[in-house]
């Protein structure tokens, strides 16, 4: 659908990207900062310059003779930096993408754009008068409201509390998928790219891999990330509601025969589907299930892989729990003390406070 | 007061000169303001060298340019039946070159100064060239626009060498208040010259006045 096939030098680095992007899909961007993620959207939006071919549909938005201008691509960027008109107040900002939609059939409504984003009483104000997270959210609608076929998010939820950020990033994952739209969301939080993205791709040593399903992706292709600095890797559990415990403040999910206990996420509702994200660093192993701790996580599994970390000094055990992979990062020597082995029975401890829903 | 109609006429000369060169220098320093190279530098040069050159020198090649012998003063002088030289129209003329770099300069400054990248943005919300100076630069251009005018408005109603050579002194078609305080002065009537001076004074000092609260940039930022 959209097909880009470039590659782009800035100065001190370049990369190619080779990708196909299907409609209704939430798409992840991950790398180590520097490496390329902005300039990436912004050729795709036609800021930039890149050699290569981009074809959406049938439309050919660069080739080897033409390169359409930004004004001829439906995409609309979510910038890093505050790109608010500064003489048009939000809500002149927001009709002034509105008018310009390049899509015959407006798709979304102003009224549950603004609602949602939570910026119905700032739509007076001027883009000088706001916080740093209102210019973020006045920013995400302002895209919305063009209607894009493409939508490209840079860093969009930056300065915004967990509440927003849970809920906006929700609401731009069902947008993409009624409307049929392409989503690109680049991120720094790991996190955020795990729990919302369907699949995702990654830039590194100056490739932009084609994407894949999120889950194994984090499972397996964020040791070169790591390398750079960025040891944030973990995995992505798909998970269902069981309930909220809102006396105790949490809300119990179930992965297979296992329940996860996690910090209330009240506005999961009993029954829905939903992905957790727990950092490889925060899993501890026991080959006998322990009692008398405080730990309310344990899940039992097969270990399956264990592989060598770059730093030297720690492996990442990908265990199996229900056919869903966890990574744990655990020192050596802790796997030669416990004689780790593929294929025995491990159990897996998380602490409810290391998962994030 | 005397003079009124020295006065009259050096204000409809100004205020003719200013929306004319709005007219032209809006487009225009667009225009050169998205160019680069040496067109832009040859163009931008021209453009400023009423700044440097004695206005006798500008009011020589313009009387002429500007007499019926010539194809343009032939033309003007078949189309009015009137010649461009000691006329209104002729003060206009020159008027318009002399003033131009304090039209276009301002006008380039503010167009550069707002952010390429809300052009970006602008341009990747779907707007086109058009719309973009339409609802963009000019909009965020205004402090600028405004200086433009107020700096025009001002530098021709203070000329005084162009207009002599390509105007002359006649009452009501090209005598204004500078040629009207020269001769003053050369008949010895000091007490209406000092009037004069006054009133142009004032008169100059409230216009930077105004144009340094609005801006509090430099007058002329020469590149």
């Amino acid at each position: 659908m959209l097909i880009a096939q470039i590659t782009c030098s800035r100065g001190s680095f370049s990369f190619r990207a080779k990708v196909d992007l299907k409609p209704g899909v939430l798409y992840g961007l991950i790398g180590p900062s520097g490496s390329g993620k902005t300039t990436f959207l912004h050729a795709l939006a036609g800021i930039v310059p890149a050699d290569g071919e981009i074809k959406f549909k049938q439309d050919i938005w660069q080739d080897h003779s033409y390169i359409a201008p930004s004004q001829r691509r439906s995409t609309s960027t979510v910038f890093q930096e505050n790109r608010l008109f500064p003489h048009l107040t939000v809500k002149e900002n927001l009709l002034f993408a509105e008018e310009r939609t390049l899509s015959d059939s407006c798709s979304v409504d102003m009224k549950a754009v603004v609602e949602n984003l939570e910026i119905d009483r700032i739509l007076e104000k001027k883009p000088e008068q706001l916080s740093g997270g209102q210019i973020k959210r006045v920013s995400i609608a302002r895209s919305i409201l063009s209607d894009p076929d493409v939508l490209l998010l840079d860093e969009p939820t930056t300065e915004l509390e967990d509440r927003l950020k849970s809920k906006i990033l929700k609401f731009i994952s069902e947008l993409t998928k009624t409307n049929n739209k392409i989503t690109i969301l680049v991120s720094h939080h790991l996190p955020d790219i795990g729990r919302y993205c369907e699949e995702t791709m990654v830039i590194s040593k100056n490739v932009i891999s084609p994407p894949r399903p999120t889950q194994s992706v984090f499972v397996r292709g964020l040791a070169d990330l790591a390398n750079n600095a960025e040891s944030l890797e973990g995995s992505v559990l798909s998970v269902t509601v069981l309930d909220h415990q809102r006396d105790r403040g949490l809300t119990r999910l179930s992965l297979a025969d296992e329940v996860i206990v996690a910090p209330i996420s009240a506005d999961l509702e009993r029954g829905e589907k939903t992905n957790i994200f727990v950092l490889a660093r925060d899993v501890i192993l026991a080959s006998e299930q322990p009692d008398k701790i405080s730990i309310r996580n344990c899940l039992s599994g097969h270990l399956v892989e264990i592989n060598e970390y770059p730093d030297g000094f720690s492996s990442v055990v990908i265990i199996d729990i229900g056919g869903q992979s966890l990574a744990a990062r655990i020192t050596n020597s802790s796997l030669q003390d416990m004689n780790l082995q593929t294929g025995q029975t491990i159990f897996a401890l998380i602490k409810t406070i290391s998962v994030e829903v | 007061m005397p003079e009124l109609a020295a006065i009259w006429l050096t204000l409809q000369l100004s205020l003719v000169t200013t929306l004319v060169l709005l007219v032209i220098g809006l487009p225009f320093a667009w225009w050169l303001s998205n160019q680069t190279g040496g067109l832009r530098t040859t163009l931008e040069t021209l453009t400023s060298l009423p700044l440097v050159m004695p206005p006798t020198v500008i009011g020589f090649y313009l009387l002429i340019m500007m007499s019926p012998d010539t194809f343009i003063g032939g033309l003007w002088l078949d189309l009015t039946g009137d010649t461009l030289t000691f006329s209104f129209a002729g003060l206009v003329v020159a008027s318009i070159i002399y003033s131009l770099p304090f039209m276009i300069q301002p006008l380039l400054n503010a167009f550069e100064s707002v952010d390429p990248k809300l052009r970006e943005a602008a341009g990747d919300l779907g707007a086109s060239t058009a719309e973009i100076f339409r609802h963009l630069i000019l909009p965020l251009s205004k402090r600028g626009i405004i200086t433009g005018g107020i700096l025009t408005f001002a530098h021709t109603v203070g000329e005084f060498g162009i207009v002599l050579m390509v105007g002359g002194n006649i009452p009501g078609e090209t005598r204004v208040i500078s040629i009207a305080l020269y001769e003053k002065v050369e008949i010895l009537n000091y007490a209406e010259a000092h009037i004069l001076s006054v009133t142009l004074l004032t008169f100059s000092f409230l216009v930077l006045f105004i144009t340094y609260s609005l801006n509090k940039t430099p007058l002329m930022r020469l590149r």
